[in-house]
């Protein structure tokens, strides 16, 4: 600056301004007000996609008289791009495994294309008028300025009915979805196809938007034609999470996306009274049961129900925990880290004194904040979870290498396990996706698993989650509030801590002579090819102490099947000359050991109960669960069970109910039901 | 907990007046209409200030900020909370005086308002006052983005970046408007 005299510019900061006149505030601020309200009650009927129809139409007519045609280049120009790319854009997304962190257009799958829609006539056929000549009509509408100011209706109002539009009106990409759903289940049990008509209730559906949560998709299970694939094979599943976050989303008045809800977790979610296993060397025995479908008159479930054997206190042997914790800003929520430190001191509780514990603490940086300690030091353990908050950003290691550093220096015969707590940021020191996997699975053969606890909700990578559990041989569940905590950490501590059997993998063989169709319900995701069940190498999910675990299939009897037999098939099927209905073989290996073990069990006429209630109420709750989901999943299957009708029969199953689980359930369909009512 | 927070990040911590009004923000384009009062309640007195500031003149000041109200009523969904909320309300508070000035309304009639200073605020000597008039007039003449990188520069006292992000030009491009004003200056100063 060659000025030597002061910056003159200094001096406009200083310049003193009159104040504003408080009318004329005051006007201001009413003015704004005005128009806020204004924008939100537009806002509002943006979205309205049942009474809004009409009074969108209505505009049409006051545009006519305003504007001439050739102010509607542009919205036609973005009424024919949406009717070319949305089907298009359906078809890439559909058919590519991508997923989607933002939620699909839910609505448009489950759009009743054929099924026309109920509400009243009129409505219907304003809604076929742009439908037959003038679809440019309903598309120019959508993006008409009812207001002076169009570059603000360009940004709120325009793109919410721009997508709406094309749904009411376009045809096109209808059959096109129809098609790929009925290739995606090729067929359904009997009865179960007629009622695939989604209720009205569906228009007013709050889509699962808010959440930020990411999930591996995956198609539902399909029906199997028993003469052509009479071998199904899947690995069990003790995970819970997925039950737990569908749980929140409900009670905060969302509906989880369908693939956040996996139907075995809902299941196994829950205890079920099956006979305890008699010894160590025999950790379960299956409990075989075939009762009635309640959503299907002409099929039959068979329920398999396995649970853990529980070793006595003292044939423990001590446990090496280490928790890996994650300390970002974000963890700072009462949900989350404050919430992982009250749960843990009960965790505590459970442990002896043989047991160690560490923690280290990852956020940026990762450092040890507990070195291995005994359990019985409970005060030190406890402290040193309190200062978490101040010091665990010490410079060191990544942070998974440094748990597994830890649980390696005090590695022990027993458990050894590192527990990872986070709300999804799994930053953890590995970037890459498959390494960190590769990483975890390495580590499992030298003797360390790994379980996940997920805290919080809006960024919790549900997918990572589970996969870096499968791979580490543990189990992922999420935390959403204190009594969760209690019941992961302190009543289902054994099974989380003391692993009974490994690789448990299930092979159910149906009789064509007696089944002709069957479905799995759930375990999509733990999927085995039918030669992985005496591969020994093939990795399973693991089942703790005191765990139980129910798989169900729904079953067609011969004579009752949805699918047509073949013209030139083998009609003479073999039968085998066998009464069984099915053969069930299950596969496991004894901690520690490499070889695997089998059961065997035939699935016989005795276990045939010919009314659910007979079948006790276990049997009714899981098939309550499993109807709960399939719903929920707005899944082909199962969807003409009433809400009511579920209700009634978890109210039948739920049995003593020591935990008052089974209560919540009850009471979280009718949350469910609020949120997606029952056609009228 | 925020000392937890100090400790394990190496984030500045945030000024506890932005958190709140950028909590009031969302709370408002959630459809809150109670936060929507309270945030504007808020911004008010700084877009009348910009406004003044930039028209010199305390009827035109009240209108434009009354626009501006209004304009951000309107269009709070379309916050997108890319840049700072109160980059975003300088950026509006600016496009209007802009439309406002080139629609002509009451140009020319800067020469009140200093006639309305000196009766609220203590007298400044006249000398100063003469000064004071001459620079800010001479700065209202200057090119728009010269004169905008000045006012939020100086009167405003923002910083460069700060100016960048409400000019939506980068923090260089500010500095040499803020040279070229002075340039263009140097003669009348």
């Amino acid at each position: 600056m060659t000025d030597h005299r002061p910056d003159p510019f200094e001096n406009l900061g200083n310049t003193p301004l009159p104040p504003p006149r408080s009318e004329a505030r005051a006007a201001a601020l009413a003015a704004a007000r005005a128009a806020f309200a204004e924008a939100e009650a537009k806002k509002t009927d943006a979205v309205t996609q049942g009474s809004g129809r009409r009074r969108r139409l209505m505009s049409i007519t006051s545009i006519f008289k305003g504007f001439s045609i050739m102010d509607m280049r542009i919205p036609v120009g973005t009424a024919a791009v949406a009717l070319l790319l949305l089907p298009l854009g359906y078809q890439l997304y559909s058919t590519t495994a991508m997923t989607s962190v933002t939620e699909a257009p839910r609505p448009q799958i489950q759009q009743p294309v054929t099924a026309p829609v109920p509400p009243a006539p009129a409505e219907e056929s304003m809604a076929a008028v742009p439908q037959q000549g003038t679809p440019d009509m309903a598309a120019a509408d959508s993006a008409a300025p009812a207001a002076p100011e169009p570059m603000l209706f360009e940004t709120e109002a325009a793109p919410a009915k721009r997508v709406a539009t094309p749904i009411t009106v376009m045809p096109a990409p209808a059959p096109a979805i129809a098609a790929q759903q009925s290739d995606a289940y090729s067929a359904v049990p009997a009865g179960g196809m007629a009622n695939r008509s989604i209720a009205p209730g569906e228009f007013g559906r709050m889509a699962p938007q808010p959440s930020g949560d990411e999930f591996t998709k995956f198609d539902e299970q399909r029906l199997k034609v028993a003469a052509e694939e009479p071998v199904s094979t899947f690995s069990i599943d003790v995970d819970t999470a997925s039950y737990s976050y569908a749980r929140r989303m409900l009670e905060d008045g969302y509906v989880p996306e369908p693939d956040a809800v996996r139907i075995e977790e809902l299941i196994n979610y829950f205890p079920y009274d099956y006979p305890a296993a008699p010894s160590a060397e025999v950790p379960f025995q299956p409990t075989l049961k075939v009762f009635p479908t309640p959503w299907n008159a002409k099929t039959q479930i068979l329920s398999i129900g396995i649970r853990g054997y529980e070793p006595p206190a003292e044939a423990i042997a001590p446990s090496n925990l280490v928790f890996l914790i994650d300390t970002s800003g974000s963890m700072d929520e009462p949900d989350k880290l404050p919430l992982l430190k009250r749960s843990f001191a009960l965790l505590l509780d459970q442990l002896s004194d043989k047991d160690t514990v560490s923690i280290v603490a990852y956020a940026g940086s990762a450092g040890v904040v507990l070195e291995p300690t005994r359990a019985g030091e409970k005060a030190k353990i406890l402290s040193a979870l309190d200062d978490l908050s101040a010091g665990g950003s010490t410079a060191g290691a990544d942070g998974i290498e440094l748990a597994y550093r830890l649980a390696e220096e005090g590695k022990t015969n027993g458990t050894n396990r590192v527990i990872l707590a986070t709300d999804g940021d799994f930053n953890v020191g590995i970037d890459n996706p498959d390494a960190l996997k590769q990483f975890i699975a390495k580590k499992r053969q030298s003797g360390i698993s790994l379980s996940v606890l997920g805290f919080g909700r809006g960024n919790l990578d549900d997918a990572t989650m589970q996969a870096l559990a499968q791979n580490g041989n543990g189990n992922a569940s999420y935390i959403s509030n204190f009594a969760e905590a209690k019941k992961v950490l302190v009543e289902e501590v054994g099974g989380t801590l003391h692993t009974i059997a490994q690789d448990v993998k299930i092979q159910v063989e149906f009789n064509p002579a007696l089944v002709s169709e069957y479905r799995l319900i759930g375990y999509e995701t733990r999927h085995l090819e039918r030669e992985d069940f005496n591969n020994d190498a093939v990795d399973a999910g693991d089942i703790g102490a005191g765990h139980t675990v129910t798989a169900l299939y729904e079953i067609t009897p011969v004579g009752a099947g949805q699918v047509d037999p073949l013209r030139y098939g083998n009609t003479a099927t073999a039968t085998g000359g066998s009464e069984e209905i099915a053969f069930l073989k299950m596969r496991y290996k004894l901690p520690g050991e490499s070889v695997s073990q089998l059961i065997e069990q035939p699935v016989t006429p005795e276990v045939v109960y010919d009314n659910i209630t007979l079948a006790g109420p276990d049997a009714q709750f899981a098939a309550a669960v499993a109807a709960f989901g399939q719903k929920l999943k707005g899944s082909v299957y199962g969807a003409d069970m009433t809400w009511a009708e579920i209700t009634a029969l978890a109210k039948a199953g739920r049995g003593e109910d020591e935990g008052g689980y089974r209560a919540e359930f009850i009471r979280l369909i009718g949350d469910a039901a609020l949120l997606e009512p029952d056609a009228k | 907990m925020q000392a937890y927070r100090v400790g394990l990040t190496a984030a500045s911590i945030p000024d506890p007046l932005v958190a709140f009004s950028e909590a009031l923000v969302r709370r408002a384009q959630n459809g809150d209409a109670e936060a929507f009062a309270e945030l504007i309640e808020d911004q008010y007195d700084r877009i009348y200030r910009t406004a003044w500031r930039w028209c010199g003149n305390a009827h035109d000041a009240e209108d434009i900020a009354q626009d501006v109200c209004v304009r951000i009523g309107q269009s709070l969904a379309s916050f997108d909370g890319r840049s700072a909320f109160s980059s975003w309300v300088y950026r509006v508070t600016l496009n209007m005086v802009r439309d406002w000035q080139r629609a002509g309304r009451r140009r020319g009639a800067y020469v009140d308002a200093y006639a309305e200073i000196a009766p609220t605020e203590e007298a400044p000597s006249q000398e100063d006052a003469a000064t004071s008039s001459q620079l800010w007039g001479a700065v209202r003449k200057l090119p728009e983005k010269q004169r905008d990188a000045v006012l939020l520069v100086y009167a405003e006292d923002l910083s460069h970046a700060q100016a960048a992000e409400v000019m939506g030009i980068k923090e260089a491009t500010v500095s040499f408007h803020v040279h070229e004003a002075r340039k263009t200056l140097r003669g009348l100063l």
